[in-house]
């Protein structure tokens, strides 16, 4: 079965600085994998650079068998960080939602109403059908965490890229956020998130790549959260192992 | 009775108060209000440039509208331009760059002015009112250039609405979707620097930016919807435009570009203290 | 031919460079603070103060229009905290809306021209009028008697803006860089940015007079983007924005005065743009440099 992400041989350099260097890594379609590190190992780049966000300076990208390129990346979802837009946006949590059929609708068509129904939809998974005319700004972190997923399910994408989804929410959130993964996995989507929390990795995904400008392990949770590899990819900023 | 002349007027402001009214509101929620203040000022090199061109055309001397609009045009995109350069290849904050094109360019802009007295033809009475906006009346063929460029303006914006909001929410998301984030913005800044020059005539060109600001932060204070914004900031522009151009044609001593301006400030000041959603009565409510 | 050059030219480089240290000084501690427009903002406000303070006292004596020109520089940096309660809207378009608002009362005001005789100029408000300096008694022993007015009043505004950033040097220092650290400690922050806002809207009002608007905008922000760009700790950099200034000034007056001669026209050209060319040009060549290396 083709891996739904491949990267091989991936460099991204921010002027003179090198922050992906030589990284090669694999996530198995139709499973829930993180992507975990310290600060500044490139997760967030790593799922930019895939998603063509940050120029790269060599390697290779195959998202689902095909070479990354526009056409290949319709197919992927891809979720900022909550914190990377303006929630004082003048928007209600419909028109987040929305935002995710645009490319469906076609550019330079306006939206119609059966794609504001459509829209509901997938607030309704998420469990916010009752908030859709609320401004954005006057939801919670994760109200505003969930409106995003439903945003992503809307691209009816095979894969999800994630950068980290649980970052910030209440643990009632969390549950509700790690429900619908299971469910988007259970209808042979993939998941990629970003992740931070190492406590959880092991409870939330089925694989995790440990990674700090390259690869360090990857493969199911299980064989990758060991004190070794996670020594290696945290150096000595590790306080705390999960056991 | 409003004559005719009056009406064409009217209908000519009011039309570039809705355009501006309706590019503000993606300008304001871009965060980008005040590279209009950098471009609207460094249009005025190209208006020099743009008259000595005609002077030398033999171009009603030198007056030649759209000549000196093309001028104010490419001058305005090339400050533009710049602003974006010395963001992106220096370590100058944006409001930092903006001052320096700003300035440097309306330096550039009033030289040229100097020079152009020297010419002697008291030609340059005709380039003033670019600068403080027209005090008398406007002639037909500039109301009309201003009424097609504004209705320019209208459309595109109209059809494109979807992803100029997407691309002021979220412009990472609107480049993971495949569209080019410098392509909109320049769509942004274009839409901008069209309103602009066709306000240089009536507003002049320090005043032309409180169009594109003043209206969409009133429509900012009364709602949370952009669908509603998008209705109240042009509606509010629109008529700030017409009735600022009305009284200055029946009042003596009544500049329109100033009046425009001033009662699009008094709809920001009503609605600071009663509008619904962020005004001022409502402030106590909210934690 | 020399008497000229004592009589005009020197004067005008007096002026053109004590203006630029004030403005300079004032400029540098705003771009750091990412307020760079506000220089924009309070020179623009400047003309409906200047206007108001020649209608209430009916003369164009200095002292009723310094006063309304402090007075609506003060008034418009209150407004812009007013609105700034309301989150929603950015600090720039704050601005905006402030200033162009006021700006639009001065040239309604302007047009009034309540009592007609006296001519008030908004063109002469906006690029400023540095070629019409003259001091005829300049070197002998009346000279201090046919001293522009301007002089003094810059004189001692330098003064002061040099003393005040020396002696506060160290609060200000802090208060940029580290807010919080230096609430910490018990300065007030929010008195230093207003402490800074007031010696600009001074320095501005000062600078105003002699050398227009437009050219206020330059000397703040240009000088202080090269040093910027130039330049990595606080001292260096406040001297690299004054000694910018100063060569801005110097340049941008030489080649207003000299370009005619070269280009052949009659009269002299702008030297309030000339210097704020300048001042693009130098911001320019600086990126330029930085950027490369």
């Amino acid at each position: 079965m083709t891996p739904a992400l491949c990267v091989t041989n991936l460099c991204v350099d921010y002027g003179t600085k090198r922050v992906l260097d030589n990284a090669s890594l694999e996530a198995a379609s139709g499973r829930i994998t993180a992507i975990i590190g310290p600060n500044g190992a490139g997760k967030s780049t790593l799922i930019k650079a895939v998603m063509g966000l940050v120029p790269i300076s060599s390697g290779d990208i195959q998202l689902l068998g095909h070479k990354a390129d526009r056409r290949s990346r319709k197919q992927v979802a891809y979720m900022p960080q909550r914190t990377a837009v303006d929630w004082d946006f003048p928007a209600s949590a419909l028109d987040v939602v929305a935002m995710g059929l645009y490319a469906d609708i076609g550019w330079g068509r306006p939206v119609r109403r059966r794609h504001l129904t459509e829209a509901l939809t997938y607030l309704e998974k998420v469990g916010l059908a009752d908030l859709a005319k609320r401004p954005i700004g006057q939801l919670s972190g994760g109200q505003q965490q969930r409106v995003f997923l439903a945003r992503a399910l809307a691209q009816k994408a095979d894969l999800y890229l994630m950068d980290e989804p649980f970052a910030g929410v209440d643990a009632a959130t969390e549950a509700s956020i790690l429900d619908i993964l299971k469910g988007m996995k259970a209808t042979g989507r993939t998941v990629i998130c970003v992740h931070h929390d190492l406590q959880t990795v092991t409870d939330y995904f089925d694989d995790a790549i440990a990674f700090n400008i390259r690869t360090i392990a990857s493969g199911p949770v299980k064989e990758v959260m060991t004190p070794e590899h996670l020594q290696r990819a945290y150096g000595g900023r590790l306080l705390m192992v999960a056991s | 009775m409003i004559s005719y002349n009056t009406l064409i007027v009217l209908l000519g402001t009011g039309v570039l108060g809705i355009a501006a009214g309706l590019t503000g509101v993606f300008l304001l929620l871009r965060k980008r209000s005040l590279l209009s203040d950098a471009v609207s000022h460094a249009t005025l090199p190209g208006i020099a440039l743009g008259f000595l061109a005609a002077l030398a055309l033999g171009l009603d001397d030198g007056r030649h509208l759209p000549t000196l609009l093309i001028g104010a045009a490419c001058s305005g995109i090339i400050g533009a331009g710049a602003v974006q350069w010395l963001k992106d290849h220096s370590r100058l904050s944006e409001d930092t760059a903006i001052g320096v094109i700003l300035s440097s360019f309306f330096g550039l802009g009033i030289v040229l002015l100097s020079y152009i007295q020297t010419l002697g033809t008291g030609s340059r009475a005709g380039l003033d009112s670019f600068l403080l906006g027209q005090t008398a009346a406007l002639t037909r063929e500039e109301i009309s250039v201003t009424a097609v460029m504004a209705l320019t303006v209208i459309a595109a914006i109209l059809i494109l609405r979807k992803e100029l909001t997407l691309l002021c929410f979220d412009p990472i998301f609107t480049a993971a979707r495949g569209l080019s984030l410098r392509w909109l913005d320049m769509l942004l800044m274009a839409l901008m620097l069209a309103v602009v020059c066709t306000g240089l005539k009536t507003v002049g060109l320090i005043l032309v930016i409180a169009l594109l600001i003043i209206p969409a932060a009133t429509a900012r204070l009364w709602t949370d919807r952009l669908s509603l914004m998008l209705i109240l900031a042009p509606l509010t522009g629109g008529i700030s435009a017409a009735s600022g151009a009305l009284i200055s044609a029946y009042i003596a001593h009544m500049p329109a570009g100033a009046m425009i301006v001033l009662i699009a400030a008094l709809f920001l000041a009503i609605s600071f203290i009663i509008a619904p959603a962020h005004g001022l009565i409502h402030w106590r409510r909210r934690p | 031919m020399n008497d000229m050059i004592l009589q005009i030219d020197l004067p005008a480089l007096l002026i053109a460079t004590m203006a630029a240290i004030i403005c300079s000084l004032c400029g540098a501690f705003l771009v750091l603070r990412r307020q760079a427009l506000m220089s924009d903002a309070l020179s623009h406000v400047v003309l409906p103060g200047i206007v108001t303070g020649y209608l209430v006292s009916g003369t164009i004596a200095a002292l009723p229009m310094l006063l309304g020109a402090l007075g609506a520089c003060l008034l418009a940096v209150s407004l812009m905290a007013l609105i700034r309660r309301v989150r929603i809207i950015e600090s720039g378009a704050i601005m905006g809306i402030v200033f162009t608002t006021l700006f639009a009362l001065g040239v309604l005001l302007l047009e009034q021209k309540v009592g007609g005789r006296v001519h008030l100029d908004a063109h002469h408000a906006l690029y400023g009028a540095l070629e019409l300096t003259y001091w005829p008694g300049i070197f002998t022993p009346d000279m201090w008697q046919t001293m522009p007015a301007d002089m003094p009043l810059l004189f001692f505004v330098m003064l002061a803006v040099t003393m005040l950033v020396l002696v506060f040097y160290k609060e200000l220092k802090l208060a940029t860089f580290d807010p919080l650290l230096a609430q910490g400690q018990g300065l007030r922050p929010a008195w230093v940015s207003a402490g800074l806002l007031a010696l600009s809207a001074v320095g501005c009002v000062a600078a105003f007079q002699a050398v227009g608007s437009i050219l206020v905008i330059a000397l703040f922000i240009c000088p202080a983007a090269c040093a910027r760009l130039l330049t990595s700790s606080l001292a260096g950099y406040l001297c690299c924005s004054a000694s910018c200034a100063i060569l801005m000034a110097v340049i941008g007056y030489g080649l207003a005065a000299t370009a005619p001669l070269w280009l052949g026209i009659p009269a002299a050209l702008s030297a309030a743009g000339m210097i704020a060319v300048t001042g693009g040009v130098m911001v320019a060549l600086a990126a330029c440099y930085t950027s490369r290396t």
